[in-house]
């Protein structure tokens, strides 16, 4: 794995700022629930680093995070992995083109994501069980999931460009470069 | 070396992809984890999940209780004062109060089944809407191991899928991967109870021909080898006999209030199928 001095940093927050926000979605954002749906602050964590980490370091982080969501919920290991890895390659993909510096454009990032995870989680349980959320209300489920999650993003990525920010000074009093 | 430059992103993000697919279709053929990879994660967030759900609580019982009688007491410094010392041991007090209700019920539960049983604490609940687990603050350390099943006061709750030393996750009954063999307590017909959805559950496999009301209680048959016979699951809802089918459609409503489950015990009890 290439990993640059600059990106130490972000990488770092990032991986603390995953690991915060797995565990709080089982507790804090969990009781926040607006019935069935939840907040989805690890998809978040996954669409920054799809846009602002090198590609093999991001790949193994986000592979980490969701293993460890994986872990923390649902029955079937290697699901959400499955999900969050397919969304983060799709935002490697974008990054490309797109840079998702403003709030808006962060919102239609995780919106937009937020429909191919729900969609890909909903399609694994469906090949798995065979049975699960009739196709109506599942697609309400989404959509409404997906509009929640935008909604919520800006503040997610103000946290964790936050946090980046504080790993950043850090770095710099250590003498690395700045990311 | 042109080729890997070239190809780079593909290979890599096909490598990442089939590394997550290769997991997942491991992990649907023999359905549930548990190895040592799963043991550390829950070990790592098992102690953040439970300070944060004891915080959780405390800020619950604060909000419920203080706040809303904080206005009346305005009225009246002196009596705020008062009040606000009496209002926080009330509030104690009640927490005290409702404890002991629900590990009165539990302990009477445990004595009725008759089974070793380990009391534990919700502290974690499920990130996901598509799923139904829960993290409790007990493991293989206390005697715990899958496939035990799980109770409470009002019923059965589900089954323990991965256990790590002091932490382990419950499949809730209300997990479309969770099935449970029952009975019809009135007149015992028998069927298969799988999870469908937030609070209802789906009783399968019942023959059009037989006996089932809304109304009627179902409980376990002690068949599948997990849950001991008799534990109360649920109360039928509907029931919907189709025309051509072999079988009616029936929705249960769980006996257990799944959104605000706090304590469980774990019946110490293997698969009685097994070995």
């Amino acid at each position: 794995m290439k990993r640059t001095p600059s990106t130490a940093p972000r990488l770092l927050a990032t991986l603390l700022v995953g690991f915060l926000l797995a565990v709080l979605g089982t507790t804090v954002f969990a009781w926040l629930a607006v019935g069935p749906l939840k907040v989805e602050p690890l998809l978040v964590v996954v669409v920054s680093a799809g846009f602002r980490l090198p590609f093999v370091a991001g790949g193994l982080l986000v592979f980490g995070l969701a293993y460890l969501s994986d872990c923390l919920g649902g029955g079937i290991l290697g699901l959400q992995v499955t999900a969050y890895v397919t969304v983060f390659v799709l935002c490697a993909l974008a990054e490309r083109k797109l840079e998702i510096s403003s709030w808006p454009l962060q919102m239609a990032a995780v919106g937009v994501m937020s429909l191919v995870y729900q969609l890909l989680v909903a399609g694994g349980l469906f090949l798995v069980e065979r049975q699960h959320l009739t196709p109506p209300r599942l697609l309400w489920l989404v959509a409404m999931q997906a509009v929640l999650s935008a909604f919520t993003a800006p503040v997610f990525f103000a946290f964790l460009e936050l946090v980046v920010g504080g790993f950043n000074r850090i770095w710099l009093r250590l003498g690395g470069n700045r990311a | 070396m042109g080729f890997w430059r070239r190809y780079r992103f593909i290979l890599l993000a096909v490598a990442f992809l089939l590394a997550a697919l290769t997991l997942f279709s491991l992990s649907a053929g023999r359905r549930m984890g548990g190895g040592p990879v799963e043991q550390v994660f829950l070990e790592l967030a098992g102690p953040v999940q439970e300070q944060v759900s004891r915080l959780g609580r405390l800020l619950a019982g604060v909000w419920n209780s203080y706040f809303a009688l904080v206005h009346t007491a305005k009225q009246n410094r002196e009596l705020k004062q008062r009040l606000q010392t009496m209002q926080r041991e009330l509030v104690e007090l009640g927490e005290l109060r409702k404890a002991n209700r629900r590990l009165r019920a539990l302990l009477g539960l445990k004595q009725k089944t008759g089974y070793p049983m380990v009391a534990a604490e919700v502290v974690g609940l499920d990130p996901s809407n598509h799923f139904r687990s829960v993290i409790i603050n007990k493991g293989s350390a206390d005697g715990l191991s899958p496939p035990m099943p799980v109770v409470h006061a009002q019923g059965a709750v589900g089954r323990l899928i991965w256990t790590s030393p002091h932490y382990a996750k419950v499949l809730l009954l209300t997990d479309p991967n969770c099935g449970v063999d029952v009975l019809v307590q009135r007149s015992r017909a028998r069927g298969i109870l799988e999870g469908a959805g937030r609070d209802r559950l789906r009783l399968k496999y019942v023959q059009q021909n037989l006996d089932v009301l809304p109304g009627d209680l179902l409980i376990t048959s002690g068949a599948a080898g997990v849950f001991p016979k008799g534990i109360l699951v649920g109360q039928v809802l509907t029931v919907l006999k189709k025309g051509k089918g072999a079988f009616m459609d029936v929705t249960v409503k769980p006996a257990v209030d799944f959104e605000h489950l706090e304590e469980v015990l774990v019946i110490l009890r293997r698969r009685e199928l097994e070995g």
